[in-house]
């Protein structure tokens, strides 16, 4: 056996029981908190934590569709009694008020929940005319669900508190459940018991979900759509799989074939992945060993950007001469790869700093990988050639010494578009950053689109902005809320009056007292009741339980938070209110409100212990600060290379020449990006970050001093490899998960322009050209 | 001795064909027979907070298999229209509202029993009631017990009484002492003791 297929053999059986290891002991986690920024104002982060924790991330929005109106509420009927049945569910609700059978210790304190305002209901008049509709009700064509309660509650207190809460939902539905306002699906809401972030049981009840619907939907007349926070968790773990998978796939059989035209040597295929399969397992390894865990998106990233290193063996096949000594030609180049490689590594050293423990993953990823596969390629890769070596001669020389012709149009051309872009991308107005977060999301479009459209026909739009109301406990919390209730009934204008508060389901024990001050005493409602109830056909002691029980809430302790949430209110009352160390908080999300800054104007001036928190503004805010930072460690990393060139060029006009290609093929690449519609996020950033890096490898290249048959070897390594990154970052730019498409439009444009203008620009062969 | 004894068993036998010729299954048939048809109804609500009974008319609607109107005379001009789980309370032309009647247990009960007499759906009647029958062809009592214990709460007994496939009284009595009578009068008799 010779020593090059022992040393192929033993690096190849490394590669497999590494490779076993690593995937029988790294879990990779899928979840997407590592990619969310931390919260630095407490606003902020009780906003993570709601998402991450609250009601809301277990929310789930379901729509059916197809078939006629009728058998969508009648499936809607089926699958809500269903989905109760099921213990993965806390709530179901497809908007059918599901029992008037009145709650016991709701029904007890019903003249204590309810604030009449300024009217009196026990006056002569108002119980007249409560008498009267009451009466009126008895004649309905079909017996009043209410009606055992009437002796008890003659006014319909308990009605209409209840009705009072059902009406808040306002939701379209003319059959009786909730309908999107073309009556083309029928909605229901569901609350998972899982975790949003629990991808494992959201998995479990989504699957529940379907299974439940399709029993229900035999003939498959009718089409079932889930959204909501789980769906998006365990879709985007399924999806980011899946697309992962298969452009990993296509980029490969790319490379390959782009090898096989290039050199027709087949073992070329085998030592080509080396350096690549290499620098993967160490990357995984490191990662794990330093983070204790891989998440799935850094890995994905990371393979993606690694990518790169397959340019490493292809600088050493170009230049591998007729009766090679591999060892020496790896020598030869070895220089201007390794400076290109430890600067494309500084570029990477800004992603470890970063905030984003996902990004400092994916920074240590692909600084391992490249560190591994450029040590491998310089001394493993040269030991697999015999000694001498024919190696097989490069295809498309003859093409490419055409272009070794040196003109002067295509520097000007660069020069010229470099300056366009120059103006186009500093043009005042000129929008040059999104920082909305939800850019950021490395969801299908189409995903969150439905997502939106079922909120909004649901009325549970993820508002943007919200008053914080605290108290050091849920009392005061309760009375504040109450407090802010009087001022905005008494604002001038009754916009405001839609925002659904705490207290307006449960009223602060200091505002109970007040009311049961408020309620008569025996002889006069007696009085009262009996004006009331002249010439009118009720028996005389007809309402002698609404007497007693009157009486009986004048002395009942008023209803307390934890007694309040043994009964029907426990869901509204705990989807508002927050308890923790400092206290109790509810989240109003000022939904109703066209006018939300004039509200807050108001709410400061008259309760300024209300805190305003608008969600868009913080996280963009986030995001822009965070941006701002990475875009000053890029401009560290900058001075950094250049500083790093010049010492290795012994050149600082050298250093400036090399670096000024890669400059205007960025300029043009932000440019293009622009004008095709895309605002620049931070994933353009860190692409553009990948181009400064390869770029860079091809401007050293291209500027080295080598005789003309290197010169011709150099443009084929280079041409090569820019085919093949561009093809496989333009594979990557067709993914459906926008941030996989982002990056791979973004490196795919940005290599084709730096190879462009690296060849155009560099000086390396005017000599060449002269001569 | 064997002789008596088998006398007596054949009379049981005839006592048990003749008796077969009339029950619940028969007079469900030829309910079902009856088809879509119309009535005038005056009703009369007695109930325990009133000192005296509300009574009111109207005209009742029935088409198989499920659609069961009731509309009040004016002044009230309401009306109820259930047609399969749905209930809508229409004002004149008006509509007002939507339920669903699997989510008002007391709707569902009356709509159930009403409308399974009319339709002569067994097999409903029997999913909530007990049912018990009495008298022969010309003249029968059905009563309905309810088996749930949510409508067993509210609903005492349901008493249907009738001539062969015509329904004469209805009568609803609720626990809480309260009852309602229908009395309905074939369309055209109603016309004529107009």
């Amino acid at each position: 056996m010779s020593a090059q297929l022992r040393l192929l053999l033993i690096w190849l059986g490394a590669l497999l029981l590494g490779g076993g290891w690593a995937v029988t002991h790294i879990n990779l986690r899928t979840d997407l908190s590592l990619f969310l920024p931390h919260g630095t104002a407490p606003e902020q982060r009780l906003f993570l934590e709601e998402m991450n924790q609250g009601p809301a991330s277990r929310l789930l929005l379901l729509g059916i569709g197809g078939g006629s109106p009728e058998t969508r509420v009648a499936l809607s009927q089926k699958l809500a009694a269903g989905l109760r049945d099921s213990d993965e569910f806390e709530r179901v609700e497809n908007g059918a008020p599901r029992s008037f059978e009145a709650d016991p210790i709701l029904f007890e304190y019903r003249y204590l929940l309810q604030d009449p305002g300024k009217s009196d209901p026990f006056s002569v008049q108002a119980l007249r005319s409560a008498l009267e509709q009451r009466l009126s009700e008895l004649r309905a064509p079909f017996p009043n669900p209410f009606q055992s309660q009437l002796s008890a509650d003659p006014t319909g207190a308990f009605s209409s508190w209840l009705m009072g809460n059902l009406a808040q939902d306002t939701l379209h539905k003319p059959l009786g459940v909730w309908t999107t306002r073309d009556e083309k699906q029928a909605l229901l809401v569901v609350l998972t018991r899982a975790g949003g972030l629990d991808l494992d049981q959201q998995a479990l009840a989504l699957q529940g979900i379907h299974s439940t619907f399709d029993r229900l939907n035999p003939d498959r007349i009718h089409s079932l759509v889930v959204s909501g926070p789980g769906v998006f968790a365990v879709s985007s773990r399924v999806v980011i799989q899946y697309e992962s998978q298969l452009l990993s796939l296509i980029a490969s059989l790319a490379i390959a074939l782009m090898l096989w035209l290039a050199y027709r040597y087949p073992p070329y295929l085998l030592y080509a992945v080396l350096p690549l399969a290499t620098a993967l397992l160490s990357a995984s390894l490191v990662c794990y060993f330093i983070f204790g865990e891989l998440h799935g998106i850094a890995m994905a990233f990371g393979i993606t950007l690694l990518g790169v290193t397959i340019d490493y063996p292809i600088h050493l096949f170009s230049h591998l001469r007729s009766q090679a000594h591999a060892k020496a030609d790896m020598l030869a180049i070895w220089p201007t790869l390794r400076l290109g490689v430890i600067t494309t590594c500084v570029s990477y050293l800004v992603l470890i700093s970063s905030e984003f423990s996902g990004l400092q993953q994916l920074g240590t990823f692909t600084l391992t990988g490249l560190a591994a596969a450029a040590a491998v390629s310089r001394v493993l890769l040269p030991r697999l050639f015999p000694e001498p070596f024919a190696s097989p001669e490069p295809r498309g020389l003859a093409v490419l010494r055409g272009f070794m012709q040196r003109r002067r149009w295509p520097a000007w051309v660069t020069l010229g578009l470099g300056l366009i872009s120059l103006i186009l991308i500093f043009r005042p107005g000129a929008v040059l950053w999104q920082d909305d977060i939800a850019s950021l999301s490395p969801l299908p479009k189409q995903l969150l689109q439905q997502d939106r459209t079922l909120r909004a026909a649901l009325g549970r739009a993820e508002p943007n902005h919200f008053l914080v109301l605290h108290g050091v406990d849920v009392e005061t919390l309760l009375q504040t809320s109450g407090r802010l209730r009087e001022r905005l009934s008494a604002a001038p204008d009754d916009r405001f009056a839609k925002l659904d508060l705490p207290s307006d389901h449960l009223p602060s024990q200091a505002r109970q007292r007040r009311l049961q001050q408020q309620l008569p005493d025996r002889p006069t409602l007696e009085d009262h009741l009996k004006q009331a109830m002249r010439d009118l056909p009720f028996r005389e002691n007809a309402f002698t339980p609404f007497i007693e029980a009157v009486g009986k809430s004048r002395t009942l302790p008023p209803l307390s938070y934890p007694k309040a949430l043994k009964t029907g209110l426990k869901d509204r009352l705990q989807s508002s209110i927050r308890i923790n160390s400092d206290g109790a908080r509810a989240l109003v999300p000022l939904q109703g409100a066209q006018d939300p800054v004039r509200l807050v104007e108001f709410i400061n001036q008259t309760l300024p212990e209300i805190r305003y928190l608008n969600l868009r503004q913080e996280t963009s805010g986030l995001v822009g600060d965070f941006r701002e930072k990475v875009l000053k460690r890029v401009t560290l990393g900058g001075l950094f290379m250049l500083l790093l060139l010049w010492y290795g060029l012994r050149s600082l006009q050298r250093a400036l020449l090399t670096l000024l290609p890669i400059a205007v093929a960025i300029l043009i690449t932000v440019a293009t990006l622009l004008s095709i519609g895309e605002s620049l996020n931070l994933f353009h950033l860190i692409s553009l970050m990948l181009v400064l890096g390869i770029g860079l490898d091809y401007s050293l290249f291209f500027n080295r001093r080598d005789h003309d048959p290197e010169q011709l070897r150099t443009l084929h390594a280079l041409t090569i490899c820019a085919i093949s990154t561009c093809g496989v970052f333009a594979i990557l730019a067709s993914s459906s998960i926008p941030v996989l498409s982002a990056i791979g439009m973004t490196v795919a444009i940005g290599v084709g322009l730096s190879y462009f203008s690296t060849y155009a620009l560099s000086r390396g062969w005017t000599g060449s050209a002269d001569r | 001795m064997k002789k008596l004894l088998l006398i007596s068993l054949f009379s049981l036998l005839t006592l048990a064909a003749e008796a077969s010729e009339w029950n619940l299954a028969s007079l469900m048939q030829a309910l079902q027979n009856q088809g879509a048809r119309q009535a005038r109804f005056s009703e009369t609500r007695t109930l325990a907070i009133l000192d005296q009974p509300i009574d009111q008319t109207g005209l009742l609607i029935f088409e198989p298999p499920d659609r069961l109107v009731r509309r009040l005379d004016p002044p009230g001009n309401l009306s109820a229209e259930i047609v399969g789980n749905q209930l809508t309370l229409w004002q004149g032309n008006e509509r007002k509202q939507t339920l669903q009647l699997d989510n008002v247990p007391e709707l569902l009960a009356f709509s159930a029993s009403f409308r399974a007499i009319l339709g002569g759906d067994s097999d409903t009647l029997q999913h909530y009631f007990e049912t018990h029958l009495e008298g022969d062809a010309k003249a029968w009592t059905l009563t309905l017990t309810p088996r749930e214990s949510g409508l067993a709460k509210r609903i005492k007994q349901i008493k249907v009484e009738g001539r062969g496939a015509e329904i004469d009284r209805y009568t609803t009595q609720e626990n809480s002492g309260d009852q309602t009578l229908t009395r309905l009068l074939p369309i055209d008799a109603a016309t004529e003791s107009h």
